[in-house]
């Protein structure tokens, strides 16, 4: 169950990346770019619990590394989009 | 609702580059004295707006080429537009726009939001007023 | 640090929650409503990852998560498709 779960996670986030990536190319809003890193790499992140089936995700350095680097990357086209304001 | 007696130049230039109706009599006032530079501050007296918007306002129409930037002891604009074409658009809108304001305004309205860009807006944390 | 993490990512998921429900009340974009419904979602899957490895060790709210990053993601794509023109 959880790593049905964990691969319905990983696709939704590779899906919603796809529908970002695609508005970048519409609207030029970098915005966008960053928010389809973001969620390939909290897809990234799902997916690597998945193949590690022993590790203690919480602690594990590298696991949560990701997951802060895809929010610092939220966090970053949120300051990036109220900076650059005409 | 009809657009009749509006040319097609003239709606598109409308649902392309006016997003308001505030933005439209700043364009339109600079219009009409194309020989004079302008601040900010006399635009909203002149417009009895907020000097605020009007910041924003002139700012986007500038970055449309619809108006030049020049500092000096303050920032100034004037009507330039950057392409003939656009020129003889807004002449036109400004000659007709007395006999067809509520059509002006009804398309200025009406138009489809882009919603994509609608979900990047929200990410401004201030307020972006676009029904001035 | 850990910790930490965890905190920021529930923060930021938080202020996306926000600032695009606060967006769709303004412009009633659904596009905006079903997104801030997905961050909602993530947020309390960031909540229940903090509470389930540091308030609760105890317990464990692993497939709980999962199923709030699920359903939120179902709930994005949703709007993605069919709200997004």
């Amino acid at each position: 169950m959880s790593e049905f779960l964990l691969g319905a996670t990983t696709m939704g986030f590779w899906v919603a990346g796809l529908f970002f990536l695609r508005f970048w190319f519409q609207t030029r809003d970098r915005l966008f770019a960053i928010f389809a890193l973001a969620f390939w790499m909290m897809g990234v992140n799902r997916f690597v619990f998945l193949m590690l089936i022993q590790v203690d995700e919480a602690n594990s350095m590298p696991l949560y590394v990701v997951r802060l680097l895809a929010f610092s990357l939220i966090l970053a086209a949120i300051l990036d989009k109220n900076r650059s304001k005409t | 609702m009809t657009t009749q007696g509006l040319s097609e130049e003239i709606k598109k230039f409308i649902i392309e580059q006016i997003n308001s109706l505030e933005q439209l009599e700043i364009l339109l006032l600079l219009h009409s004295h194309p020989e004079r530079e302008w601040t900010a501050q006399e635009v909203s007296q002149e417009l009895r707006l907020s000097q605020t918007s009007v910041v924003d306002r002139l700012a986007d129409l500038q970055s449309r080429g619809l108006l030049t930037a020049r500092e000096d002891s303050a920032l100034l604009y004037q009507y330039q537009p950057q392409k003939p074409e656009l020129r003889a658009t807004v002449d036109s809108l400004a000659r007709l726009y007395p006999d067809y304001r509520v059509t002006v305004i009804n398309l200025i309205f009406s138009k489809p939001l882009d919603k994509i860009q609608t979900f990047a807006d929200a990410f401004k944390l201030r307020k972006d007023k676009d029904n001035g | 640090m850990a910790e930490a993490v965890y905190i920021l990512s529930t923060l930021v998921s938080l202020a996306c929650t926000v600032l695009l429900l606060r967006g769709y009340l303004r412009s009633r974009v659904r596009l905006l409503l079903w997104s801030g419904l997905c961050f909602l979602g993530l947020t309390l899957s960031n909540i229940l990852l903090f509470t389930d490895l540091v308030i609760l060790p105890q317990l464990d709210l692993s497939l709980w998560r999962s199923l709030a990053t699920l359903i939120a993601l179902i709930v994005l794509i949703h709007g993605l498709i069919w709200d997004a023109d």
